[in-house]
């Protein structure tokens, strides 16, 4: 795969394909900069410290059965981590279509959001939840 | 309440036995639900799940055992995606007898 428009983007939220509602994804895989700066040091130093990952995605709202609401309300009352996946396309993992795993929590659910005349779109943060933070699987 | 295997002798407050092997219980929260599954004393028994919805990992209709933790199972239940598959009661010997004479008497269409 070469440089790309995404337009195809995989979402799995707890097992549950959520891509043909959704229109924007961001994987954020951070590491904490802690500086150890020393007396005598004329340049700051950093180094790396905890890890935090957060996933955001951006949901058409739909209330049937089985879709938007339906599969991310139960999640924002529960304190079980659920595996979260995504890929830059639909196509099975792959060396050139790698996953971004995660086991998180959600953790910010706008129910309804939007003003008249556009499409209700919520926004749905999720934090990572486990020691293992995203990996990256390719099978 | 949720059917769980001890794997562990440490499992025993939970169970009182360790012999019992499966046992049901319904842990006060799902934290601790995890605390015990992720620290090895108990595992989750699985458990036969039909799908409903159209977009869940297995195909709609598809018949599945799974082991989910409380949680996990909940939301998948509240969204609509399976429900469980309870197992058929076995069937008692009068049944059985019931069933087989019924088999032996000649239709209408015989």
């Amino acid at each position: 795969m070469s440089i790309f428009t995404l337009t195809d983007a995989f979402i799995s939220v707890n097992g549950v394909t959520l891509s043909d509602h959704a229109n924007s994804v961001t994987v954020e895989d951070n590491r904490d900069e802690v500086d150890i700066t020393a007396f005598g040091a004329t340049s700051k130093a950093i180094t790396k410290g905890l890890g935090d990952a957060t996933f955001t995605i951006t949901f058409f709202q739909d209330f049937a059965s089985g879709k938007t609401h339906a599969t991310l309300q139960p999640l924002i009352g529960s304190t079980t981590p659920v595996t979260i996946e995504v890929r830059a396309t639909s196509g099975a993992r792959s060396a050139t279509n790698p996953a971004a795993v995660m086991s998180g929590l959600l953790t910010t659910y706008n129910m309804l959001s939007g003003g008249i005349g556009e499409a209700s779109t919520i926004e749905a943060k999720f934090r990572n939840g486990s020691q293992a933070g995203v990996t990256y699987p390719t099978a | 309440m949720g059917r769980y295997r001890a794997v562990s002798p440490l499992a025993e407050p939970f169970i009182g036995d360790f012999a019992k092997d499966e046992f049901e219980h319904d842990f006060a929260s799902p934290a601790a639900e995890q605390d015990a599954v992720r620290g090895g004393l108990v595992e989750i028994v699985p458990r036969k799940y039909r799908v409903l919805s159209d977009n869940y990992q297995h195909p709609q209709g598809e018949e599945f055992e799974a082991a989910y933790l409380m949680e996990h199972e909940a939301a998948l239940i509240a969204g609509g995606h399976i429900e469980r598959v309870e197992p058929e009661p076995k069937p008692t010997k009068r049944s059985k007898k019931t069933a087989d004479e019924s088999t032996d008497q000649p239709t209408d269409a015989e």
